[in-house]
């Protein structure tokens, strides 16, 4: 990106917010987009200043052998060769498979327990003891156990990613569940609910917006958690790339690993945003207050 | 426990809600608090009853017996003739705050009863779309109710309390938080949609309110009860003939009851 076009991007939104009627909904979307390019310069100065920072360190200083600092070109050309070999796509697919079986598992138990739990103080006294005690244990400290049990290879991998996402959905869907208005608990009551209508028609739809944070809060423990585990237990994988790209010296290698996972980390992030914006469009609403 | 000849006249028809020597005290011990001492009082069929009183009189927590959502200490509820042990349909309920729920549209929220009692779509969204209209919501049926005014989302929730079609209506300060003109606006929406709905028997409505003005503008009979513990202080039968209209208020013989009101009220501060 060129100066003169990053001075354009800066100085148009400010002139269009004068002349343009703000209010109007026919220019909202114009507005919009002017602002979301305004908002992307703004995103992009600090990362492109530790790139700078970054070359000037690797290619014109001594503090730094080669070998453990490559420049940010050499990273790109190596990144580049990697997508074109297969490999890095290879490796990206089996990671993603794993979150997302991982993922999958959790939502399938931690949903309904949170629920169940939620719902009833008596099964959640029942549940709360055992589950208390395991949970302050980090997903990664289950390796061991998991490595002997479901030896090396995929399932103990998609065993930890399900351990890193299952608390966290737990925990947010028994408070979202908890959390419901007791005045929308009385409103339905008043119009008929009652029994699994009210669970269905008022609690459910009350802790979704909190199920959906706990996905994606979820999502990001689980990748951090999959580069150890692939490291333990795997001969593939982004989490292997980088460990074994270490152990050869190929710290460019590793460093397109990291970006990779980075990536893929905002991707899916950004996916389940938009999946919350589609799920409930009137959460956002709800949060600004009335 | 009522005694055999109150029983007969809470069996007799045209009672359709009777409150007979309720108590309520909140807590236990030491911390406990007696909110209603001792409240007795029947309602008719199809009446307009306000409930005023200053707060810590136990107004809401009664409104909120007769709904089912608590229940007393000692005496008993009984809405048409039946102890009131849960929360029903037969009684709709309308909330000071706005309590649409936010995941569904204007035309979900009327329709959310309907839909309860397995009433097939067609007529659904038939029965959903002539009160929407009524409330002035027409073209807003696809809106969240985040995106509706304070006005608006009360207009909701009475077409969504109405659409129901509940003999009994508790209003519990509906229009408490809404601007005075829209106010007004919507007292004589909800004096219509109960007078004039011909087909069928006239609603029973128990409002809840802090309004002066509006409990002789829209009821009956007011009672006025009074603080710490909650006991009804006096029935006041307001008998201008309906439908009113806002002149009404310009009148020397409205003003005398809102002034008769509100010198009764003011009497319990002394205490």
């Amino acid at each position: 990106m060129s100066s003169a076009t990053n001075e354009a991007d800066m100085t148009r939104p400010e002139r269009d917010e004068i002349a343009g009627p703000k209010g109007s909904g026919k220019d909202a979307t114009g507005l919009f987009a002017r602002l979301m390019r305004q908002q992307v310069y703004l995103y992009l100065v600090l990362p492109l200043s530790v790139l700078l920072l970054w070359h000037v360190t690797a290619a014109h200083t001594d503090l730094f052998p080669p070998v453990l600092l490559p420049t940010p070109w050499k990273v790109v050309v190596s990144g580049m060769a990697m997508i074109e070999s297969g490999e890095l796509l290879s490796h990206i697919r089996i990671s993603l498979g794993r979150i997302l079986t991982g993922m999958a598992f959790s939502v399938c138990l931690a949903l309904p327990l949170g629920v169940f739990m939620g719902l009833s103080r008596r099964f959640e006294k029942i549940a709360d003891g055992l589950i208390s005690l395991i949970r302050p244990i980090p997903p990664l400290a289950w390796l061991p156990l998991a490595v002997l049990w479901l030896g090396i290879g995929n399932a103990t991998v998609v065993f930890i990613t399900s351990v890193a996402g299952f608390f966290v959905i737990l925990v947010n869907t028994i408070a979202g569940v908890k959390g419901v208005d007791q005045v929308l608990m009385r409103a339905a009551m008043s119009l008929g609910a009652k029994g699994s209508a009210l669970i269905f028609r008022v609690v459910l739809p009350a802790a979704i917006p909190a199920v959906i944070t706990a996905v994606r809060v979820a999502v990001g423990i689980s990748w951090m958690s999959i580069v150890a585990a692939e490291f333990v237990a795997a001969s593939d994988g982004l989490g292997y790339l980088i460990t074994f790209y270490q152990d050869v010296l190929r710290t460019d290698i590793v460093i397109v690993g990291m970006f990779t996972i980075g990536a893929l980390g905002i991707s899916m992030d950004v996916l389940l945003r938009r999946l919350e914006h589609f799920l409930v469009p009137w959460h956002e609403g709800v949060k600004v207050g009335r | 426990m009522p005694s055999p000849s109150s029983e007969a006249v809470h069996r007799s028809a045209k009672r359709d809600i009777v409150v007979d020597r309720v108590h309520k005290v909140f807590g236990a011990g030491e911390s406990a608090t007696t909110a209603l001492d001792g409240i007795s009082f029947q309602i008719e069929d199809g009446e307009f009853i306000s409930l005023i009183g200053p707060s810590g009189c136990g107004k809401t927590t009664l409104l909120y017996m007769i709904a089912g959502f608590h229940t007393p200490s000692a005496g008993e509820v009984l809405v048409s003739g039946q102890p009131v042990t849960s929360p029903g349909a037969d009684r709709g309920m309308m909330f000071q705050e706005y309590c649409l729920f936010p995941w569904l549209t204007v035309q979900g929220n009327v329709e959310f009863g309907l839909r309860i009692k397995g009433i097939a779509k067609s007529e659904r969204h038939e029965i959903a779309n002539s009160h929407i209209r009524r409330v002035g919501l027409d073209g807003f049926q696809n809106r969240y109710p985040h995106q509706l005014s304070g006005g608006m989302k009360q207009r909701c929730a009475l077409a969504r309390c109405f659409a129901n079609d509940a003999n009994i209506l508790l209003l519990d300060e509906p229009l408490g938080a809404v601007d005075a003109m829209t106010r007004e606006e919507l007292q004589d929406e909800i004096q219509d949609i109960w007078w004039d709905d011909d087909n069928r028997r006239r609603k029973t409505v128990v409002n809840v309110t802090h309004s002066i003005d509006e409990s002789v503008y829209l009821s009956d009979r007011i009672i006025v009860m009074s603080p710490r513990p909650g006991r009804v202080r006096e029935i006041i039968e307001i008998p201008f003939e309906r439908p009113r209209r806002p002149e009404l208020r310009f009148e020397p013989e409205y003003q005398r009851f809102v002034a008769y009101v509100h010198d009764l009220l003011k009497s319990f501060k002394g205490h």
